[in-house]
């Protein structure tokens, strides 16, 4: 099943990963196919300002042609899944108590499984006359560790709540997030140790839930351009430590930084290497160059071309 | 030129060996992917090389970091690192213990702590609430941090331990971690939720009787019983932890104990690291500077071609000269970029001292690869 071809998908992976730029450009890249496509990040809004809007907070908000946004805020989620359980004239008794905010914050997964709940609503394929439809909806979710909890609340819930209506919704969300024709998972990573390691133990924690992993980005990939006897002969160039700093003549001064990053990229190959072995025969890898500058909404479209292939 | 300043771009201005001379409590703050544990083991490291007993609290350590100071496997307790004498001077005279937090087990001695009997504790450690909760919700990590910050302090067995906190987007989640469990836990809406159906409490217990009847129509019957047995138990800790969250924040206010924030040349990381200084104002830490790690080296004011020229001259190969060259154009862009960054920092009022460590030519995952890092947090003694 083609990426862009479901209707949910998770954007995750460690901090600093650019999750948040790969979640965008895979929103325009559905855009560019004519797709309807909003774009969802819990807990934060940096998504308007990358499309150069302003902040939607928790309001579906139209900021390009076929591209919503919504910063979803687990509070309101909840508010949201209350709302549609006890009805709106009883929600509103309700709507500003603290015990309410208490048990939100203290009821396990309670506030994951509302919030998945969200995804649900927006990724329906029929949201009645008052809502705007989706053809796809991408969530830049948080880092791996909190989307993993995500995606596990709701059978955490299921088993929590013996009964009642947040029992039956979680067993429908549980359905929805291992339903690979659904819902699909982008995991991206970086080119180093914790990264890898922490890309391969999600990418089996998700087979255990049975939760499809589309694509796995490798992020920010460096190469060389030199062979490792000739960066050594450069680097021999350099009295001291190749990464203390050195004077002399120009050549004794560049020799250690063209030493460092070489043998720099020469770990990230080694890593690229490792995450593809490790992956799971069929599950697409794709890489994206390093960047010196911050993704502005110009760089999107180039990303999305990088991505197409990937994604088709 | 000392080894901690890039070659001519920005320079540190913080040295740790006068700020940590005396410290007792060593936090070191920062987002996830910063190397804030490699820092805070090569800090540890170079203060045992120093001569003190030093214990390094670490979170979730890269698995060969993890494997090369023994802690492989073990949780909660303090490992000792073998130290082999550092040339030149050829003496280890401290000790360098690190210990990996484990928030449940944590969890389960302070509820056994401050629980009224065996019984109640029992209670609480069974029940499915909590079992979720102390693993799992969002703050009890950072809680268990400092509960156990002071727990290794009140040993006595240590000159100086050393924090790594857990990763937060905003690095004074943690520093308000205890005061808002124990609000939490002492909450008069928390009382209200556990005699729903008392008489006599006007309003706000009406309102709280109609509430929790909503709340089992929504969520569930068994649930709400489990919220409100954890809660009626917890809450009974509540004094407890209460004084522990008193006790934690007056540590935390010592003249002994200093903050440092660890940060990697990305725009966000320096963002939250001026966010941090700027809450800062009003409150009784001791916040000593700023650690940028994995700073990009290069020649900054030389273009491809007299960096080729020269290159050529020294190898006599046009062909690797250039594509030498080639590779320093690009590391120079990276290494301008992260110059352009920490100068646009250090330019804000009132910026703290820096510490630049540049990226290393090999990762580190053994002890003598921290003893490389420790010569760039230590400069002055290299």
């Amino acid at each position: 099943m083609a990426l862009l071809d479901r209707r949910l998908l998770l954007v995750t992976g460690k901090g600093g990963t650019g999750k948040t730029s790969i979640a965008a450009a895979l929103g325009v890249l559905a855009a560019r196919q004519g797709k309807r496509v909003l774009i969802a990040e819990v807990a934060g809004e940096r998504l308007s300002s990358l499309f150069r809007h302003r902040p939607v907070g928790h309001h579906e908000t139209v900021v390009e042609e076929r591209i919503s946004l919504q910063a979803i805020d687990p509070i309101e989620a909840a508010h949201d899944f209350l709302r549609s359980q006890v009805g709106g004239p009883v929600h509103r008794v309700i709507f500003q108590n603290r015990l309410f905010n208490l048990t939100m914050t203290a009821a396990p997964g309670l506030r994951e499984v509302c919030t998945v709940d969200r995804f649900r609503d927006l990724s329906q394929e029929d949201r009645g006359r008052k809502h705007p439809t989706y053809d796809l909806v991408i969530v830049d979710a948080p880092a791996t560790g909190h989307a993993m909890a995500m995606l596990r609340s709701p059978a955490t819930y299921s088993g929590i709540a013996r009964g009642g209506p947040i029992k039956k919704r979680a067993d429908e969300l549980s359905a929805l997030v291992a339903d690979p024709a659904r819902t699909g998972v982008v995991l991206c990573a970086l080119p180093e140790e914790t990264p890898v390691n922490e890309t391969l133990e999600t990418a089996e924690a998700l087979r255990g839930l049975g939760v499809d992993l589309g694509l796995v980005v490798l992020n920010r990939t460096r190469g060389t351009l030199l062979g490792d006897d000739e960066a050594e002969r450069i680097g021999a160039l350099a009295p001291g430590a190749v990464d203390e700093a050195s004077d002399g003549d120009l050549a004794v001064r560049v020799a250690g930084p063209v030493l460092v990053e070489h043998r720099r990229a020469r770990r990230e190959d080694a890593q690229r290497e490792r995450l593809a072995a490790g992956l799971r025969p069929g599950v697409a890898l794709t890489a994206l160059e390093r960047r010196d500058d911050e993704v502005t909404r110009e760089d999107l479209g180039e990303l999305a071309d990088a991505l197409a292939e990937a994604a088709a | 030129m000392s080894a901690g300043a890039a070659p001519d771009g920005v320079t540190s201005t913080l040295d740790l060996d006068s700020t940590l001379g005396d410290a007792r409590v060593v936090v070191l703050a920062g987002g996830g992917g910063v190397g804030k544990t490699t820092t805070a083991a090569g800090i540890g490291l170079g203060l045992a090389r120093r001569g003190r007993r030093v214990c390094v609290l670490t979170i979730d350590p890269a698995r060969r970091l993890a494997d090369a100071l023994g802690l492989q496997g073990v949780a909660d307790e303090p490992v000792q690192v073998p130290l082999e004498p550092s040339a030149p001077d050829g003496d280890t005279v401290g000790e360098l213990w690190v210990v990996m937090l484990d928030a449940k087990s944590t969890w389960d001695g302070l509820i056994r702590q401050y629980a009224d009997s065996p019984e109640a504790a029992e209670k609480v450690l069974q029940n499915r609430v909590y079992k979720e909760f102390s693993g799992a919700v969002a703050g009890t990590q950072e809680y268990t941090a400092v509960e156990k910050l002071h727990e290794l302090l009140a040993s006595g067995r240590w000159d100086v331990v050393l924090l790594d906190t857990p990763p937060t987007r905003n690095a004074l989640d943690f520093l308000d971690a205890p005061q808002r469990l124990h609000a939490f836990l002492d909450s008069r809406a928390l009382q209200l939720l556990l005699k729903p159906a008392s008489g006599g409490l006007g309003l706000l217990g009406r309102g709280a009787g109609v509430f929790t009847g909503l709340l089992k129509r929504a969520l569930g019957v068994d649930l709400l019983s489990d919220l409100m047995e954890f809660f009626g138990v917890l809450g009974g800790m509540s004094q407890g932890f209460g004084q522990r969250a008193r006790a934690v924040q007056a540590l935390m206010a010592e003249p002994r104990t200093v903050f440092l924030l660890v940060a990697a040349p990305h725009p966000e990381s320096l963002e939250e690291a001026a966010a941090f200084r700027a809450t800062l104002s009003g409150r009784d830490i001791h916040y000593a500077g700023l650690v940028v790690n994995r700073l990009t080296r290069a020649v900054l004011h030389e273009d491809e071609a007299a960096v080729r020229g020269a290159l050529e001259d020294a190898l006599d190969d046009a062909d690797l000269a250039g594509r030498a060259a080639g590779l320093h154009e690009r590391v120079r862009g990276q290494a301008r970029h992260d110059d352009a960054l920490i100068a646009a920092h250090l330019a804000a009022p009132g910026h703290e001292p820096v510490l630049l460590v540049p990226q290393l030519a090999e990762d580190v995952h053994d002890v003598p690869g921290l003893d490389r890092l420790t010569e760039h947090l230590f400069p002055a003694a290299g």
